[in-house]
């Protein structure tokens, strides 16, 4: 049940078909770990916060914009636990309270997102990137297991705003129900592409 | 005999359709629902905002008071 609060905060998203009530509730139920440092994730984690969504960040994320202080300024739902641990640049856990979990990994051109006991797409659907393979074989790493070395992966490329944006919405497409299976999208010749 | 009423007359758009949408959401196909709206926004925004949500507008009726009566009926998916 929303409450009054969040009726008024979140009512441009309850006017979209795609939201509505219950979708809201749904955002709001669900839980997104952010481990690492990057602004694609500042972008992100401002993004899933302002919908509602709860954050969880980790004890020693660095550098970027938003701190809990401020994301909570502008986010009042946004529950911050810092207790993760740090060592990973990309990936988003998202943990709907009564859904699937899922994990969006967000890599140098494009990001990966599947649901938990589904493997993350091949990250060579992702277009050609200076990245290391390995690296970007990492992303594939599944739910629960070892995390990888953040060192290993390569400086972002892309625009952090727009694939920070990108992994927001994929989270919130899987929270609402709209996406079921796994997902690449990458950026080609300029433009965002779903590749899977 | 509407199975529920809303009072929006003192809301404002787009409040006005929010608070009917979620009211609409705790109803079942079917259903009807009665909603007392003042002005001419949302006399003029409602009945269109139900039916592209594919609700059915039933009727529409201007009250004594100056304020209108619409009658949706539940249309779920």
């Amino acid at each position: 049940m929303l409450t009054e609060d969040q009726i008024q905060r979140y009512s441009r998203q309850i006017l979209l078909k795609e939201v509505g009530g219950r979708g809201q509730q749904r955002l709001s139920a669900a839980c997104v770990e952010v481990v690492g440092a990057s602004r694609v994730l500042d972008v992100a984690v401002a993004y899933l916060a302002a919908s509602g969504t709860p954050v969880v960040e980790d004890t020693q994320r660095r550098g970027g914009f938003l701190h809990g202080a401020t994301l909570q300024a502008f986010a009042p739902d946004a529950v911050l636990h810092r207790s993760a641990p740090v060592g990973w640049l990309g990936p988003l856990e998202l943990a709907p309270a009564s859904h699937d979990r899922f994990r969006v990994a967000v890599s140098a051109r494009g990001l990966l997102a599947a649901p938990t006991g589904e493997p993350l797409p091949d990250a060579g659907l992702l277009p050609p990137t200076e990245a290391d393979p390995v690296a970007l074989g990492a992303l594939a790493a599944p739910t629960g297991g070892p995390l990888p070395d953040a060192g290993l992966l390569p400086p972002t490329e892309a625009d952090p705003v727009a694939l920070g944006a990108l992994a927001a919405l994929v989270a919130q497409r899987y929270a609402l129900g709209l996406e079921r299976s796994a997902l690449a999208v990458g950026q080609v010749e300029g433009r965002w592409q779903r590749l899977a | 005999m509407p199975h529920a009423v809303i009072d929006i007359t003192r809301e404002v758009c787009p409040m006005t359709w929010v608070r009917v949408k979620l009211r609409l959401e705790t109803l079942e196909s079917g259903d009807t629902l009665e909603v007392l709206l003042h002005g001419a926004e949302p006399l003029r925004n409602l009945p269109r905002n139900a039916t592209e949500a594919g609700h059915l507008v039933r009727s529409l009726d201007q009250l004594e008071d100056g304020s209108t009566r619409l009658v949706i009926e539940v249309q779920f998916g």
